[in-house]
């Protein structure tokens, strides 16, 4: 087991250097320096308009959607105390994904720009209550993932069908980008528009540290070392449906980095579920990160989908995951 | 002496059946408790109401606290050994402090101190960077039992904590319960062992479909007349120079 | 009637039909439907009262059909093989990419289909203008457009002098290059597509990295569809926004962009214009 402070450090360096990365590399092949000397200084070049309003948003998008589903996938986990609960596989991203397309094809995002990330809140919301009534307190990993197959199918089916119903021929074709997410061409706009949510999801997660690790021993032990649960899971829901809400509403929903990043980091913050909350969101931030920056170096004008690749990695895990919990007899 | 613990005409109802009927004690420091009883006569839910973690009627003094007071006055051991993390053995033990923890969750000097000294009473510093994932059942219970001695409450609450335990661990758990009621502790401990109970516990209270049926010292509770009218069964009692010996003989319904 | 027989029928049909299409028409069709919005504008300059029975539901929508108020004067039909079927046609006209089932299937009932593939350039409109009027029969008014088509478009050609950049910049960044018949609206505009200098010669995704970089003199974007789409989304991008604002307005591509008839000629003049209103700032 690393010690803590310096596990978050490594962490926050290769977050920075990622996002270094993520602002240098990129269809209009500028130079390092070019690329910093515009970012930096200069007015009105179209060098300072790619770095400033392509990149730099794209790249933040890109660690604050990454913090938010990494920290949410390990604040699920640790109250479910489940390895298997991840926003984009039990359901939530889906919903908020349908929340959102509703707002956009309503005309609700249009007259008020809030309405998309709140009706993609209020998705995420009301899928989590289904899932926490459905599977219990403690989520049994059987039905905690029938339950999220069952709300993900029927979320994807009504945005299937408000995005056909669309009297907008390209929206029909935009069913992947709700399911599979997408960090190309975000702009300033969006930061604005996912920033307050998402802050609001990390400030009511941050400190659950203390009663996710107390839960480790169970509810009634939780609730009799003093953490007050009702308010925990209050915090919990709201806070993931901040997080996830505001991600998918700008981003689209990107699935698996939740479930993949606590994985790797369980083991090196031994196991606790409190010091997994930053961990997690740092290394989620590294993940899509470095995600994003694979879609570009992979198929540069294809606009490839950030979720093909967090699934490509991620799928196998999921399974390894499933292999392993069933061997374990968790089922 | 100090009490600990009060109830008062405390019930808890599934539906319209009482679980829990109308039932009043106190438990002051000190006393060893054992809470026995047949399976469902009602021993766990009388715990858990006893500390507010499920809703009753009439009054019990832990749970009218606070919750994070009441984590000061009782530690609860619940019966489920429940480990959902693969973390140390010490830092399953130092989960304990929580109640005392400040709000940056640091460790102080008193908490080091008080896991150490849990791990010391349960026999388990040789264990102390293991992952509690790989501890064998018996093992996993002890971890368990210092965690609730960590929190050094005065009242400790714990729900049949040696089942399953070998008979060697079975007597050291006693007597470390036993050892905390001396120090001016109290322990209430549900089990299903009357032969350890006899002989441990300062005091038996024994349940029977909901109702408290006898309160006091082992040898006016393990009556020929209670045991075959709450447990069915007929059993050899004596005191002995090695000290009470109980021993069920057959079911006499 | 026996199956052979039937089947027979079905034969004699067949071939009925391909002896029409390789030999002259000697009596017009009486009941044309067209499932294809372009083919629905052809037929619609083209047919003789009555002779047209339906056209597709787009024609009638303003935002992408350039003869939409005409469009209103047919009962609309939406591609089906089932509905057309029972519309009782003696030649259905199709496009070659759209109703693929339902041209087979009418096929198959031994209904006559012709069908036309997209125009890619002006070359195209003159030859389907005049393939339409064989079809209907209507061979002297077919050449009679394409002659008005030649002496418009010579008067409107803009020759000599610079060329300045465009970019057509669609949904998904989607720019259009050589062989289409945006391209040739633009040539004739006198402009210079950027496609081709973006490395794109025959159109594609252009990024908006890219297109910032190039800073074309003008860039035309399509007019938007109700409803919101993340597509088109990108069109109100900032970085968009700041490039836009530096370049003089500019017309959207509307319904007369997507089809091969006389009206891309409305689309050349009115980009002619907006070059023209580019010069003094050269």
């Amino acid at each position: 087991m690393l010690n803590f402070r310096l596990l978050l450090v490594l962490l926050s360096v290769l977050v920075a250097a990622l996002f270094g990365a993520s602002l240098l590399i990129g269809p209009a092949g500028l130079g390092v320096g070019t690329s910093l000397r515009a970012l930096l200084a200069g007015q009105g070049e179209a060098a300072v308009l790619v770095m400033r309003e392509i990149r730099l948003p794209r790249a933040l998008l890109g660690v604050m959607l990454g913090a938010s589903l990494g920290l949410s996938g390990a604040a699920m986990q640790g109250y479910l105390r489940n390895p298997l609960a991840e926003p984009g596989l039990i359901g939530v991203s889906s919903s908020a994904a349908l929340g959102a397309v509703i707002a956009l094809q309503t005309g609700l995002a249009a007259m008020v720009a809030l309405a998309l990330p709140l009706m993609a809140l209020a998705g995420a919301v009301l899928s989590v209550l289904l899932l926490l009534m459905l599977a219990g307190a403690r989520g049994a990993s059987l039905t905690l993932i029938l339950a999220g197959i069952a709300v993900s199918a029927f979320a994807g089916a009504l945005t299937s069908l408000a995005l056909n119903l669309s009297p907008n021929p390209y929206a029909a074709a935009e069913i992947v980008f709700w399911m599979l997410g997408s960090l190309s061409d975000r702009s300033f706009t969006h930061v604005w528009l996912a920033l307050p949510f998402m802050a609001l999801g990390w400030v009511l997660l941050a400190p659950l540290g203390r009663g996710l690790d107390a839960l480790t021993l169970g509810e009634d032990a939780a609730a009799a070392l003093g953490i007050r649960l009702t308010r925990l899971r209050l915090s919990l829901v709201l806070g993931t449906a901040s997080c996830v809400g505001a991600g998918v509403a700008v981003a689209g929903a990107v699935g698996f980095v939740g479930l993949v990043v606590p994985h790797l980091l369980r083991p090196a913050v031994g196991g606790r579920p409190g010091r997994l909350l930053p961990a997690s969101a740092l290394g989620g931030a590294a993940m899509l990160l470095a995600a994003d920056i694979a879609t570009r170096l992979i198929a540069p004008e294809r606009d490839l989908k950030l979720g093909v690749v967090t699934a490509l990695v991620g799928a196998p895990l999921f399974l390894h995951l499933i292999y392993k919990t069933r061997k374990e007899g968790m089922w | 002496m100090v009490s600990l613990l009060a109830l008062e005409k405390l019930t808890v109802r599934r539906g319209e059946c009482p679980v829990v009927d109308r039932i009043s004690l106190s438990v002051a420091a000190g006393e060893f408790v054992g809470l026995i009883g047949p399976n469902g006569a009602g021993k766990t839910t009388l715990m858990r109401a006893a500390l507010g973690l499920l809703p009753a009627l009439g009054h019990s003094s832990l749970a009218a606290l606070p919750v994070a007071t009441r984590a000061h006055a009782a530690a609860w051991l619940p019966q489920t050994r429940e480990v959902a993390w693969p973390v140390s053995v010490e830092t399953l033990v130092a989960l304990g402090r929580t109640p005392h923890l400040p709000a940056t969750g640091q460790m102080r000097a008193a908490d080091h101190a008080a896991v150490e000294a849990a791990l010391k009473r349960m026999a388990l510093e040789g264990l102390r960077f293991r992952s509690a994932a790989q501890l064998s059942g018996g093992e996993q219970a002890r971890v368990l039992i210092a965690r609730a001695l960590a929190q050094q409450a005065p009242l400790l609450l714990a729900d049949e904590p040696i089942a399953g335990l070998d008979p060697a661990h079975q007597i050291t758990t006693m007597e470390v319960f036993a050892g905390l009621a001396a120090e001016g502790h109290a322990a209430i401990v549900s089990l299903h062992d009357l032969g350890l109970a006899a002989r441990h516990c300062t005091r038996l209270i024994l349940l029977g479909q909901g109702r408290l049926v006898a309160d006091g010292p082992p040898g006016d509770v393990l009556t020929g007349a209670n045991l075959a009218e709450v447990f069915g069964v007929r059993a050899f009692y004596a005191r002995t120079e090695d000290g009470p010996v109980f021993q069920p003989l057959e079911v006499v319904r | 009637m026996s199956a052979f027989a039937k089947a027979f029928r079905r034969r004699a049909v067949a071939l009925g039909v391909w002896l029409g299409a390789a030999l002259p028409v000697a009596a017009a069709p009486e009941r044309v439907v067209s499932l294809n919005l372009c083919t629905d504008q052809l037929a619609m300059l083209l047919a003789a009262p009555g002779q047209l029975v339906s056209v597709s539901f787009l024609s009638q929508r303003p935002r992408v059909s350039a003869m939409a108020d005409r469009a209103q004067d047919f009962p609309a039909n939406h591609g089906r093989a089932e509905e057309v079927f029972l519309m009782r046609p003696d030649l259905v006209l199709a496009g070659s990419y759209t109703s693929r089932a339902a041209v087979r299937m009418l096929r198959r009932l031994g209904v006559e289909v012709a069908e036309f593939p997209p125009e890619r350039s002006f070359a195209d409109i003159r030859a389907h203008l005049l393939r339409m009027g064989r079809l209907l029969g209507q061979g002297e008014r077919a050449k009679g457009l394409v002659a008005a088509f030649d002496a418009r478009l010579a008067d409107l050609r803009v020759t000599g002098g610079t060329r300045p950049s465009v970019a057509l910049y669609g949904p998904n960044g989607y720019t259009t290059g050589a062989g289409t018949l945006a391209d040739d609206i633009l040539d004739a505009a006198g402009f210079a597509n950027i496609a081709a200098k973006a490395g794109l010669p025959g159109g594609g995704t252009l990024s908006l990295e890219r297109l910032v970089m190039l800073r074309p003199d003008l860039i035309v974007t399509g007019a938007r569809y109700p409803g919101a789409s993340q597509a088109e989304a990108l069109l109100d991008h900032p970085a968009l926004a700041a490039l836009r604002a530096d370049l003089p307005e500019a017309p959207d591509t509307g319904p007369e962009w997507s089809c091969g008839t006389p009206f891309v000629l409305d689309a050349v003049a009115e980009m002619a214009a907006a070059r023209a209103a580019l010069e003094p700032r050269k």
